[in-house]
């Protein structure tokens, strides 16, 4: 009777077929709804025996069956999935996968849907359990079903993550799920506590007025429950459009330049919907009070843009074959046609060096975030020092990821080991920044400091225009520099490669029969 | 004209960092042929072979299968349905059947229904695994594993087969199992491309030849005019009489190229570049100069001595 539905299944998903077929077989699925059953007569003995009153008890088994379950799966999804992925990178057996017409999404869904499904057995079985708890200490139905809607959302968020993080070449699936506990433990504690908030009408710790575009998201569980379910879904569908794009070619970059476009716009509007409905709209006291705040949410905006160096970094092999590629065209086409093609490859191009690109992204928020500044500072100074706020910032990012670039250019490391590197250049100068202004009192070499971090910010408000105004000369002679330093090494690099291509050739030749 | 070429290259390259396994590769395969790929380790064949198969990106260059071009991302489901690809390596599920290995392929390559069970049973049966159709894969021997990839590799009909090193490993017995299970599918029309260290195997399947060498294509052609152009014929001549007065009367005979008496016997052996007719010329000569001749065999040099001879002028 199973392997008749499972045969259907496969018609549909020959992965999950595969997975199924070698999972659910009798004994195991026997064994584990046996389990959840009798895990089950266990809560329920402990409901009606013991001095608390029964409601009480209900209530407390309802909400440790709500931390259980979600961890369970999620915990127990993103374990069997590395385990299992890795197992088949071992074997070789996912190179024959991925030669077959099978999608990237067809195979991994059906191994996200498939490997755990022993776990989906077990927690299936203790579904009407839980509900049932649920309703008789008087959550709600309706409560309830969008607690599970937003429980499975995460699930396949969590589960997305565990699959690149396997195709990334992920191994130690046990450490990897310790340490994914830490946070999601929290994260599923916080979010049960606010049912229950909701539930029994309790006051909520959290500040209850926080808004995004105005919408009430504390005060009102569904509309912040379609807030974490629609942000899951948009970061799970980038998520699958840099799976895609390992799965079938794991040396390209995470993602193509245009996505950064995307990604970037929409994680700058996401933060702007938070930021607007705190900003005051009142004359009095506007400058300082909305400047901090929209500096503020500027610089985590700019730690987005950050996170994206690696995602689009080229590794050098790309880089060198783009110069070359380059080098061949200029010499053969014309010029003019020659600079046309230059831009739009480095705006679109995979392989071609990330400035433009980064700038690009710097622009979207500069506009998004400048655009409120203009708004909402008034004061003339103030917002002087916004505008030099934020030519700093962006320059600032520039030459990080020109650094990271030139680095790359050189080193045939894998990009994604980018991110330390990253934290280091920009972090450092916060730091010590930090350090300096606790321990030297009054002085403005901390705020110097800040001037060189995503957090220029804290400079940019105590120091005078023209030392702000030296510091962005500087920083645009340093960015001239390493932009030279990069089309140099380009040039080298293609033509050393053509070189070699040539002279391979040639000896060839020499010797060839 | 383009349509009947089941592969063509251009300019395919591969750079691994600073080392190019695969330059400039001008490949042209014609559908039906089965095209022998001959070459060290590390000439670039499996490299070659793996962006032939969409399991490896090419640096440069193009592959167009069937006429159709290969896309760089390696997104080609249409082209994926023509290719069979068995790697050197062919890791398989230790834990399912052999029926259940097949049928998870055969869906993977979207095989609905009668068709599937129909494709199966005719895998099993042209791979000789039918009785063992229930067996655990881990069960199987070497060579029964490496019948099972082949069967995974056709499953889904392609109509160009790429096999890297399949008789690796193998035993006499198994290999020649293999080879006729070649020779079979080259009857029913599939092209296949074919690297091998065991070139004899080569010899007998191919109709067309590529020789690798430090990742070039360095020789490319019909199988017969690799032998017209490269093979010496040898000829084997015993005489009764005294060896040094044949070499004399070979020397006369503008055809034979070098003469070497074989040392403490009457033997000797000719370098020969004529025809067959011309050979027969020959002996008529000997005997006719009232030679004793005994012995008057004629062999020509096979594919590996003509490989050996081509890597032994690359490495100088």
């Amino acid at each position: 009777m199973l392997d008749k539905y499972i045969d259907r299944i496969g018609e549909w998903n020959p992965q999950l077929f595969r997975e199924l077929k070698s999972r659910l077989t009798g004994n195991a699925t026997i064994a584990v709804v046996a389990i959840s059953i009798v895990l089950q007569a266990i809560a329920i003995g402990l409901v009606t025996s013991g001095n608390m009153p029964i409601e009480a008890k209900i209530h407390q088994n309802f909400v440790t069956l709500s931390w259980l379950m979600p961890m369970g799966l999620i915990l127990g999804s993103v374990y069997t999935l590395i385990a299992d992925l890795h197992q088949e990178e071992k074997r070789g057996t996912l190179n024959f996968i991925r030669l077959t017409p099978q999608s990237a999404r067809s195979i991994l869904i059906g191994k996200m849907l498939g490997v755990p499904s022993l776990i989906y057995v077990g927690i299936l079985c203790a579904l009407p359990f839980h509900l049932a708890l649920g309703i008789i200490s008087g959550i709600g139905l309706p409560l309830i079903l969008v607690w599970y809607f937003t429980v499975g959302a995460a699930i396949y968020l969590c589960s997305s993550l565990a699959i690149l993080y396997s195709l990334y070449g992920g191994r130690y699936p046990l450490v990897f799920t310790i340490l994914f506990a830490l946070p999601i433990q929290t994260i599923v504690s916080l979010y049960n506590y606010y049912l229950n908030a909701v539930a029994t009408g309790q006051s909520w710790t959290i500040e209850a007025s926080v808004r995004w575009f105005w919408l009430p998201i504390v005060n009102n569980f569904y509309i912040c429950n379609a807030l974490i379910v629609t942000t899951i879904l948009v970061i799970s569908y980038w998520l699958w459009v840099t799976i895609d794009r390992e799965y079938i070619n794991p040396a390209s970059t995470a993602f193509k330049k245009e996505h950064s476009y995307w990604m970037n716009m929409q994680f700058q509007l996401w933060l702007l919907g938070f930021a607007l409905p705190i900003l005051s709209s009142s004359p009095i006291d506007r400058s300082n009070q909305n400047f901090y705040i929209l500096a503020t949410f500027y610089s985590v905006g700019t730690i987005g843009i950050y996170c994206l160096i690696p995602q689009i970094l080229p590794s050098k092999l790309s880089m060198q074959e783009w110069s070359r590629y380059r080098r061949d065209r200029v010499t053969h086409e014309h010029r003019q046609w020659w600079q046309q093609e230059l831009f739009r490859d480095l705006v679109w191009h995979d392989a071609s060096p990330i400035g433009l690109a980064m700038l690009i992204n710097v622009a979207i928020s500069a506009i998004v975030w400048g655009t409120c500044f203009g708004i909402f500072v008034s004061d003339p100074v103030w917002l002087l020092k916004s505008l030099c706020g934020i030519i700093i910032v962006s320059v600032l990012t520039l030459i990080h990821a020109g650094i990271i670039n030139l680095i790359f250019l050189r080193s045939p490391a894998k990009t994604r080991g980018v991110m330390p590197l990253i934290i280091l250049m920009s972090g450092l100068p916060l730091f010590l920044g930090f350090i300096a202004t606790i321990t030297l009192n009054h002085s403005s070499s901390g705020l110097w400091l800040f001037l060189f971090s995503p957090f220029a910010w804290m400079g940019v408000t105590q120091l005078a225009l023209p030392s702000i105004g030296a510091v962005l000369m500087g920083q645009l002679g340093i960015l001239a520099g390493i932009t030279k330093l990069i089309q140099r090494r380009l040039q080298q690099l293609g033509r050393s490669d053509t070189q070699a291509l040539s002279q391979q050739k040639s000896l060839l030749a020499r010797t060839n029969i | 004209m383009a349509a009947e070429l089941a592969i063509r290259t251009e300019d395919l390259t591969k750079q691994f960092d600073r080392h190019i396994a695969v330059h400039g590769v001008e490949l042209t395969v014609a559908a039906g042929e089965v095209y022998g790929l001959i070459g060290p380790n590390g000439a670039g064949k499996t490299t070659l072979m793996r962006m032939l198969a969409t399991a490896e990106e090419p640096t440069l260059g193009e592959i167009y299968i069937n006429g159709e071009r290969l896309l760089r991302d390696r997104s080609n489901a249409n082209l994926k349905r023509l290719l069979g690809y068995l790697p050197d390596d062919f890791p398989l599920y230790d834990d399912l059947t052999v029926w259940d290995y097949l049928d998870y392929f055969a869906r993977l390559y979207k095989l609905n229904g009668d068709r599937r069970q129909r494709r199966l049973y005719d895998v099993l049966e042209l791979v000789q695994l039918s009785t063992k159709r229930n067996s655990k894969i881990a069960t199987l021997s070497r060579g029964m594993k490496q019948r099972l990839s082949l069967a995974r590799t056709i499953i889904h009909e392609p109509i160009l087969l790429l096999l890297d090193e399949p008789v690796s490993g193998l035993d006499p017995i198994a290999r020649m199992q293999f080879r006729q299970i070649i020779k079979t599918l080259q009857e029913a029309g599939m092209t296949i491309l074919i690297s091998s260290h065991v070139l004899s195997d080569l010899a007998e399947l191919c109709t067309s030849v590529g020789i690798m060498e430090l990742g070039f294509l360095v020789e490319s052609c019909r199988l017969q005019d690799l032998y017209q152009r490269l093979s010496r014929q040898q000829i084997l001549i015993s005489t009764l009489g005294d060896a040094e007065i044949l070499k004399r009367e070979l020397k006369t005979n503008s055809l034979v190229a070098d003469i070497e008496i074989l040392a403490g016997t009457n033997q000797v052996r000719v370098g020969f570049s004529g025809t067959e007719e011309d050979a027969a010329e020959l002996l008529r000569s000997l005997i006719h100069a009232q030679l004793p001749i005994t012995n008057f065999q004629c062999t020509q040099e096979d594919l590996e001595t003509i490989f050996l001879k081509l890597g032994h002028q690359q490495a100088s």
